[in-house]
């Protein structure tokens, strides 16, 4: 297939106060007509700037310095246009159009969804100004939003995020553009959200032939839906290959790395991440050897003599910038294995139970108007029911807005339930008053989804992790305190010297680890972990993911680990809680769960989550979800999931089923499985 | 929309009620005796007990309320006591006088303020936004009566180019003479508002240039000045609707310095004078005046903003 966009040797520099930064030191990738093109890599790795140069997009301290761009192989290096001129225009959204991450903020607040189409439309196709409005209102049924005629004239905010996107992508393609760039185009959004859109875009460029650049830190999405991929790290494309090729037989040491932090669905039950240690070098930092020598751990000393290590061919469109050969880093593997030769922590689950939970119910009154009265309540979760065992983690899934947070408060009693039970050690505490709640507070403790702003930037790092000590007196003298202080940061694997740092001179990973100590300052039996590691970088991850695993197993903590990366739930709960819209849809071991999903909803979210595989994507079957998350203020009557259901009948959509055991311990809460 | 002006309506009566009553008690208990004020010091104490009686002071607080209030109502506001006139009839001979300056100012310094602030944020860090942006900032914080002065000093006395002095309508002086009148105060009363509006402008483009969408808008290679217009400048106006209604609420307050400098019978002086010589039935008439002006000011500010920003009503609405 012919080259259609050609980005040669790019290098882009950021001007900052004092210096300037090269983000990109030479990047180098080409598109095909039609084809789809993943760019994967870690934060800061530079896959953005990277794009946003090639149309010259950046902000005005950025500059491409040097590199060509070229389109359909003319000669013409579109870099030389005046960044505003005729013929750039032509190519920006014309030629190449863009979407990005954050559907909330991308499309302009106070003009109407529909303008900002049509405005594309008049601009490249040349229609008047109705013809324009009749092709807008036919691109966004194209991307299938309901009613396009009426809705043409709202605005932005009155869209879910899936659906913003969605008018993002109508935009861009009612330029009939050749390429359409996606830049983390789904990474705010829940796993159906995203599955439905990148079904659609996958879709759309069958139809229309426009190829796609799918930019993400994702690598389930690129093996799912890319034909070719590319590796970023520190500014540097470091292997390209077709999608088999990059997950079978990655020959850079950063991508074996990649793939060896994540989980997938489908490992198995022993499955050991193994991390990336350390940080990727910043721009300023970045060395003239290979910029991956610090983390590599298939490094010869002769690396670091070497200059940065070039793009070669090692296979049929097989590119490397790795200075060591095929046979050299197979060697250099199995010394590795051998040395690693981990396995995972041993878990010690035991039949006491740490807590119970029955038929917690949780509303919130909603008021209006000048004097606040209360209007009406809606209920945020209602009967939830479960229990976790000492050693035990009990993983809680569900997409956002299903009361996982709601869930996790009424638990730490944050929130006073409306009914039912919550028993810690088989004493009931969803009642308790504040006073008679203090004694069971150090018994349980939170760590947080964000890791930049659940620290208090004024406090220095052992102030943090040691002010629970501090607030419930458990340090009897100074000596006591600094000595805990200290043992609880070798617990989660930091320096004691570096208490009395801040915490803006961590990074991410370290933070969270300053929260971990901090929530295990108590010695607390239970950790709810919200979104622990939803906030870091794939290599990062897996350090924190394995921290709290060794945790676990040599303090005997019981988890309740709440996230939407079902992956990542997999593989570190030893059972599984789906919740939707409040309720809980299923509950059982994970490997039954994945293996076995009974609940309709469960399945559908299951199918949603790209595996990490492009062989077993193959034939894989996509159950797509029907519309979108209803709001927990208009959930069915019935079975919460009633309406997006194919199995549903009359009887789902006005009963609500209970949970039941369905066998062995797997509870699921459809009729399906009885009354039938 | 109708809703919630009829809403904000009945909100503003709330307000100017308030500052009815309390405006009322305060001059009450100011020190100085109306009763000496009308009719001079030397009084013998039967026309003293004649005064007090006319004035209704033997009557109890509550009671004078409920009959001024009954009066105001009808538009009688009483009789001034230094000028011997209606209060009515003296306030109405000089709105036109302070209205019309004021929404001239306006004309003068919205779009100035404007463009300037526009010219700034497009090119922002260079030379022309570093002049443009220090003399907003030096002229923003100069004080109107200050400015006067000098105006008064330089053109005025000196090189005698202006009159110093007075207003009057074109119809009374000719047009020539009217114009003359009005540069200085026009200088005075505009300087602050083109520096204020230059600022916010900045600003708010600054805030929005730096947005997403704009991104977006660029993006999709549209020319730019349909970034300029359709998306930056659309979202950077809802700030300067802000400071728009601050200034026109502040109108009245804001021309005292200003009238009084070049002695032009308007508003401002009138305040002034009446509070000096507290002269309670003008200060109660104006200050009830001013609270109205200052109440629709910020109706009409929150209008436009529902105009501008269709995210203030969709608020509201989803709220019902």
């Amino acid at each position: 297939m012919s080259l259609l966009l050609d980005i040669n040797n790019i290098e882009t520099c950021f001007r900052t106060e004092d210096r300037v930064l090269k983000i990109l030191d030479g990047v180098t990738i080409q598109v095909k007509k039609g084809e789809i093109v993943g760019l994967v890599g870690e934060s800061g790795s530079g896959k953005s700037v990277t794009m946003m140069s090639s149309i010259q997009l950046l902000s005005n301290s950025g500059k491409v310095t040097s590199g060509r761009v070229e389109l359909d192989e003319n000669g013409k290096n579109i870099l030389e246009y005046k960044k505003n001129s005729d013929d750039m225009r032509k190519i920006r959204g014309g030629r190449i159009g863009m979407i990005f991450q954050e559907p909330m903020t991308s499309l302009n607040p106070v003009m109407p969804i529909g303008r900002q189409i049509q405005e594309t439309i008049m601009e490249h196709i040349g229609l008047n100004k109705e013809e324009a409005k009749a092709r807008a209102i036919e691109m966004m049924k194209l991307v299938n939003i309901p009613d396009a005629e009426e809705r043409y004239d709202n605005y932005a905010q009155q869209f879910s995020g899936g659906m913003r996107q969605r008018i993002m992508i109508a935009m861009v393609l009612a330029a009939e553009p050749d390429v359409l760039i996606a830049d983390e185009a789904t990474t705010a959004l829940d796993v159906t959200t995203q599955a439905q859109l990148l079904e659609m875009i996958k879709e759309l460029s069958v139809k229309t032939g426009v190829a796609v650049v799918l930019v993400t830190h994702n690598l389930g999405i690129v093996a799912r839906y890319a034909d070719r991929i590319y590796v970023m790290y520190s500014g540097n494309v470091v292997e390209t290959a077709d999608t088999l090729t990059i997950f079978k037989d990655p020959q850079h040491p950063y991508t074996r790395g990649l793939l060896n932090a994540i989980p997938r669905l489908t490992d198995p039950e022993d499955r050991v991440l193994t991390p990336i240690d350390g940080l990727p070098p910043t721009p300023l930092a970045r060395p003239t050897y290979c910029p991956f020598y610090e983390r590599c751990n298939y490094c010869v000393p002769d690396c670091a003599e070497k200059p940065k290590p070039q793009l070669a061919e090692i296979g049929q469109g097989h590119f490397v910038a790795c200075h060591l050969g095929r046979a050299e880093k197979d060697e250099k593997a199995k010394e590795i294995a051998l040395k690693e030769g981990r396995s995972r922590p041993e878990k010690h689950i035991s039949d006491e139970i740490c807590l119970n939970v029955e038929n917690v119910k949780k509303s919130f009154d909603i008021y209006k108007g000048l004097m606040q009265r209360k209007v009406g309540s809606f209920n945020a979760i209602e009967d939830i029911s479960f229990n976790v065992r000492r050693g035990e983690t009990l993983g809680i899934v569900g997409e956002s807005g299903c009361g996982k947070t709601t869930l996790a408060r009424c638990i730490l009693r944050m929130y006073k339930p409306d009914g039912g039970k919550i028993e810690l050690f088989g004493k009931d505490i969803a009642s308790l008053g504040r006073s008679e709640m203090k004694p069971f507070r150090s018994q349980m403790s939170m760590v947080f989804q964000d890791p930049f702003s659940s620290l208090n930037p004024r406090m220095t790092a052992g102030d943090i992790v040691g002010q629970p000590l501090r607030i419930q007196k458990m340090t009897s003298s100074r000596a006591e305190y600094e000595k805990r202080v200290d043992e609880l940061f070798r617990t989660v694997g930091m320096d004691p010297n570096q208490k009395d740092r801040y915490p803006h001179e961590f990074s991410g990973g370290q933070r969270q680890r300053l929260g971990i100590a901090r929530a295990l300052a108590l010695k607390p039996n239970l950790l709810i972990l919200d979104e622990p590691i939803s906030a870091l970088d794939v290599s990062i991850q897996a350090q924190v993911i394995n921290l709290l695993e060794e945790l676990q197993s040599s303090m005997g903590l019981a988890y309740l680990f709440i996230a939407h990366d079902l992956a990542v739930v997999k593989h570190i709960s030893d059972r599984i809680l789906v919740m939707y819209l409040g309720r809980v849809m299923e509950i059982a071991d994970s490997s039954e769960l994945y293996e076995n999903p009974l609940h309709p909803y469960t399945k559908a979210l299951l199918s949603s989550v790209p595996l990490v595989d492009p062989e077993k994507e193959i034939g894989r079957e996509y159950i797509p979800m029907k519309g979108e998350v209803p709001s927990v203020m208009n959930r069915p009557k019935g079975c919460p999931f009633s309406d997006r259901c194919d199995h549903a009948t009359e009887k789902c959509r006005s009963t609500i089923p209970e949970l039941k055991d369905a066998g062995n311990g797997h509870m699921v809460s459809c009729f399906l499985y009885y009354e039938r | 929309m109708g809703k919630y002006i009829i809403k904000r309506i009945l909100q503003m009566l709330v307000v100017v009620i308030l500052v009815a009553v309390v405006t009322f008690f305060l001059t009450d208990m100011l020190p100085s005796d109306p009763v000496y004020l009308i009719g001079g010091d030397e009084l013998t104490t039967e026309e003293y007990d004649y005064i007090y009686h006319q004035l209704g002071l033997d009557k109890p607080l509550a009671e004078r309320f409920v009959i001024w209030a009954r009066n105001a109502l009808h538009g009688d506001f009483g009789r001034s006591y230094t000028y011997h006139k209606d209060v009515w009839e003296l306030i109405s001979a000089r709105i036109p006088v302070t209205l019309y300056l004021s929404i001239l100012s306006l004309i003068i310094s919205v779009p100035l303020g404007v463009l300037f602030g526009m010219i700034t944020a497009l090119k922002r860090g260079t030379k022309t936004d570093s002049i443009i942006t220090l003399l907003a900032n030096v002229c923003s914080c100069l004080p109107q009566f200050w400015i006067g002065i000098c105006l008064l000093v330089v053109f005025g006395l000196k090189l005698r180019l202006l009159p110093s002095v007075g207003f009057h309508w074109p119809g009374e002086v000719g047009i020539v003479q009217h114009i003359k009148e009005l540069i200085m105060p026009l200088i005075c009363l505009s300087l602050g508002g083109v520096a204020s509006f230059t600022r916010q402008t900045r600003s708010s483009m600054l805030e929005v240039i730096r947005q997403d969408f704009v991104r977006t808008a660029h993006s999709k290679g549209i020319k730019e000045r349909f970034v300029t217009f359709r998306h930056i400048m659309r979202n950077g106006l809802i700030p300067i609707i802000t400071i728009l209604g601050n200034r026109l609420a502040y109108m009245i307050g804001g021309s005292m310095f200003v009238e009084n400098v070049f002695s032009i019978p308007g508003m401002g002086t009138l305040m002034v004078k009446s509070v000096s010589c507290s002269d309670i039935p003008t200060i109660q008439a104006l200050v009830l005046l001013t609270t109205m002006v200052s109440c629709m000011a910020y109706l009409l500010t929150d209008i436009l903003y529902v105009i501008v920003d269709p995210r203030i009503s969709l608020t509201s609405d989803s709220k019902k």
